[in-house]
């Protein structure tokens, strides 16, 4: 007997369709599984056995062969324990061939015959012939359900079997998700700390990568976790991308159902497979992709190892992650704000003249694992001190992030009015025609080009800034000199910072 | 070329042994006999063998061959080129690595300008003026070549023509320096003369540092002490310098500079107080004759009432913008060109995020090109 059963694996994040063929002939009982399995795949047979007995139906006493077509293309997960189950029972006659026929299968299987959710619901639920109704565990229905308009879910493969042959019927699909609340970290919370606070204003509103320089205790991770709250929400468009990384890397969708732009901080202890992606078989999402539309936070950035800063650099650059295997290729979206924050060296003192007292080579050390490239992506650079105590005990609150993400608004819309997206995708052509310097603002610029402390390329980002800072302020004109002053001091944490202290 | 004893000597400091240790393996041998006596295990320094083992032949070409490749010459302590002042040092070092002149430290008294590594920009300046006016007035300026303080007496040495500067390492001539201290110990050897008493290619150790500091205290006439901490290399200086009985002079600081509590220590203990090269130079019963360095001045900048109360908000100690913008009770972005302006003008620099007022005293021309531009 043979029968074929559609499904799909993750690639990425992208579905792949995947035909489940199972032939049973005579022979000995044994159960193979062809067509590129990989571990999880391949110890589907034994879960997928347990689970047919479970339910209470007939497990073949025969030669059972598993294909999984196409056989070129890498099958990953156990999503494919609940197509491989239906197979082996439409081959073996508990159940006929047009029940399935108009259905495909993703779902993890118990030993109890339990349907469990399996990441990737969303990119797999794509990827089905149209016309066909996906069918998922009860836990990822909702999830489905933003992918294809009609889902079935199920709780058990019993349920399932019931429900398929007309036995027993669906059934009812889960509640609709509950939003999460509104996450509490709100920037009213952070007392004093004016720099920072006008740091993750601008860097908001002109999408310019941030870093935060400072002993423990500054205040860095404070003000980091409260710059998502500012950005705008989503765009619909944008929702769907976020929602197929998220979904393919198996983390929640409920936050980005709401608009709410994501927030990752991986740890410094991060591999660049983590970070950027890939894998052998699967192409997970790295964090970069995971932060598509949102916020990557890298907390203790000179702790991060140097291949994984050298990593960074291709996605910042294009916005996308191109993991190449020998096998596979895959492109994941990877658009983000970078937001960093790391001591000014060892001993965490290193910014205050005269308080440092780390060793020259473990300062030279500190300074060369971060390359010249990677802090050059950096708009903003923005020392902070640890708060003043009056500041935090009776300082008055600061202004709300909601206060401060409608400016944010407001200066998004005039640089969307240039046609760009943010105004750190400004060029250096539509700069000059789109984003005038007034006369005061050229003399400023030249004077800190002419001694040396800023670069041909240092004058384009500060250029920037001061157009991002300018938009907040409603100024629409020609870039005054108070717009290019705070532009360089929103980027002097590496001023005159060396490890040759800045004496030559 | 090295003669037999010289590579002998250099062979035996290359066995990375202590100063003191390498003092008695020379004590009354001939570096060439006590070389030999190591090789067949009769020098009584070397009790366990320890030594002979690492004593192979091929470290005597190893070594000159280091040498060579750094233009190092090698001074024995009962030599001919030997610092005089050093040789009836009770811890002289047995053998010293120079590049540079050897005859530069004659004529001329000499002063030790140390100090802290992390200084802030005034005891950069103070300690570069102090160089400066030294090297003028023929005063050879000892230093260790360290980031920060050191680092700057050197540089202001090198500003002036006068008596040639000196410099000890506290690591061999060929270990890591990062690329402003090579510059300038480049600069130093050509103009004066670089010691150190580790052969190269030998491994450095901090405390190699420490004892370094002994060398310079028994150069020099007089220690200038311009920033230090409260602890910190610049006090195994004046410790050296008092066992030698060498007077002690430090260079008053704020006291809300953590830099400057070590100097400011000094100075309720009784060392000289100077502020300048005029004031070292009576220390040393000279006076000024060369008039200082005029400094060219930036054309006059505009500064505004905002300008005038962020310049009249710093203490002594350095400031972040934020701190500025509480003492002033202005706005973040007035703020920012209150401090262009005045960095502009001279008045204050900025490291790294932190402010600090320029000393009027020292004021130098404008914004100095840092180091490296940030781009």
């Amino acid at each position: 007997m043979i029968a074929s059963v559609a499904s799909a694996t993750l690639h990425g994040v992208e579905g792949r369709p995947v035909q489940v063929e199972v032939h049973i002939s005579t022979g000995l009982p044994a159960l193979t599984v062809v067509g590129l399995p990989d571990t999880a795949v391949r110890e589907a047979r034994d879960r997928v056995r347990a689970a047919v007995l479970s339910a209470g139906l007939a497990w073949p006493q025969n030669r059972v062969t598993v294909n999984l077509a196409p056989s070129g293309v890498r099958k990953n997960g156990a999503g494919l324990d609940l197509p491989i189950a239906i197979g082996i029972l439409v081959a073996n006659n508990a159940l006929s061939p047009r029940h399935v026929e108009r259905f495909a299968f993703f779902g993890e299987l118990g030993l109890d015959g339990s349907l469990r959710a399996v990441p990737g619901v969303i990119p797999m639920a794509d990827a089905v012939a149209p016309g066909q109704v996906p069918v998922v565990p009860h836990a990822s229905v909702n999830e489905a359900r933003l992918a294809a308009p009609t889902v079935r879910g199920a709780r058990t493969l019993g349920e399932l079997c019931a429900a398929l042959t007309g036995r027993g019927r669906w059934p009812d699909p889960p509640p609709p998700f509950q939003l999460p609340p509104v996450p509490p970290a709100d920037l009213t919370d952070v007392r004093g700390q004016w720099v920072g606070r006008r740091a993750l204003e601008v860097a908001a509103a002109g999408g310019h990568h941030l870093l935060f320089v400072g002993p423990p205790g500054s205040g860095k991770t404070m003000l980091a976790s409260r710059l998502v709250g500012l950005l705008p929400p989503l765009g619909d468009e944008e929702i769907v991308q976020v929602l197929r990384v998220h979904s393919a890397a198996g983390a929640p969708v409920e936050a980005v159902l709401a608009g709410r732009p994501p927030l990752r901080a991986p740890h410094h202890g991060a591999t660049d497979v983590a970070l950027v992606g890939g894998g052998s078989s699967w192409m997970r999402p790295g964090e970069v992709s995971l932060a598509h539309g949102g916020v990557l936070f890298l907390d203790e950035l000179g702790e991060f190892s140097t291949t994984v800063l050298d990593a960074l650099r291709q996605p910042l650059e294009e916005g996308v992650v191109r993991v190449t295997r020998a096998r596979a290729v895959a492109e994941l979206p990877a658009r983000f704000l970078l937001v960093a924050a790391m001591n000014p060296c060892p001993c965490g003192e290193g910014t205050v003249p005269g308080a440092c007292r780390c060793t020259d080579s473990a300062r030279a050390r500190y300074e060369r694992r971060l390359s010249g490239p990677l802090l050059d992506r950096f708009d903003l650079s923005v020392v902070l001190a640890r708060p003043d105590a009056g500041d935090v005990l009776r300082g008055a609150p600061g202004e709300t992030t909601a206060a401060v993400a409608e400016r944010v608004a407001a200066a998004r819309a005039v640089a969307a009015g240039r046609g760009v997206r943010c105004n750190a995708a400004l060029e250096p052509e539509v700069l000059r025609t789109r984003a005038p310097l007034s006369p005061s603002g050229t003399a400023l610029l030249e004077h800190h080009l002419a001694t040396g402390a800023l670069s041909a390329r240092g004058v384009h980002r500060v250029w920037r800034v001061a157009r991002t800072v300018a938009d907040l302020s409603g100024h629409d004109g020609a870039l005054c000199e108070e717009h290019v002053a705070e532009a360089l001091h929103l980027r002097s944490a590496r001023r005159g910072l060396t490890h040759s202290d800045g004496v030559l | 070329m090295l003669s037999d004893d010289e590579r002998a000597a250099a062979a035996l400091a290359a066995l990375g042994v202590s100063p003191a240790r390498l003092r008695r393996l020379l004590d009354g041998w001939e570096p060439v006999d006590a070389w030999a006596a190591l090789q067949t295990g009769d020098h009584p320094e070397d009790g366990n063998g320890a030594l002979r083992a690492a004593a192979r032949p091929e470290l005597l070409q190893t070594v000159a061959r280091r040498c060579a490749a750094r233009g190092l010459f090698v001074l024995l302590r009962n030599g001919p080129g030997y610092p005089a002042a050093l040789a009836q040092d009770p811890e002289a070092p047995a053998v010293l690595f120079g590049s540079g002149r050897p005859a530069a430290l004659a004529g001329g008294p000499a002063v030790a300008v140390v100090g802290t590594r992390s200084a802030g920009v005034a005891g950069r300046q103070v300690a570069g003026v102090i160089g400066e006016e030294l090297a003028a007035h023929g005063v050879h300026v000892v230093s260790g070549l360290a980031l920060g303080i050191d680092l700057a007496a050197h540089l202001g040495t090198l500003r002036a023509t006068g008596a040639s500067p000196v410099a000890v390492l506290g690591s061999p001539h060929d270990a890591f320096m990062t690329s402003a201290q090579r510059r300038v110990c480049d600069a130093v050897a050509l103009r004066g003369l670089v010691l150190s008493e580790q052969a190269p290619g030998t491994m450095g150790a901090r405390w190699r540092f420490a004892s370094r500091n002994r060398i310079m205290a028994a150069l020099a006439n007089l220690v200038v002490v311009v920033e230090a901490h409260e602890s910190g290399g610049a006090w195994y200086t004046v410790r050296a310098a008092r066992r030698r009985g060498v007077p002690v002079a430090a260079v008053p600081g704020s006291l809300a500079n953590p830099a400057a509590a070590g100097t400011n220590a000094l100075l309720a203990a009784g060392a000289s107080c100077v502020r300048d090269g005029a004031d070292v130079l009576a220390l040393l019963g000279l006076s000024r004759t060369v008039p200082p360095a005029r400094r060219p001045r930036t054309a006059a900048v505009h500064t505004g009432a905002d300008a005038q109360a962020v310049l009249g908000a710093f203490g002594g100690e350095p400031l972040t913008a934020d701190d500025l913008a509480r003492r002033t009770g202005l706005g973040f972005a007035q703020v920012a060109l209150a401090l262009e302006q005045l960095a502009a003008a001279g008045r204050v620099r900025v490291t790294g995020g932190w402010w600090e007022r320029t000393p009027p005293r020292l004021r130098s021309a404008g914004s100095q090109p840092s180091a490296t531009p940030f781009s």
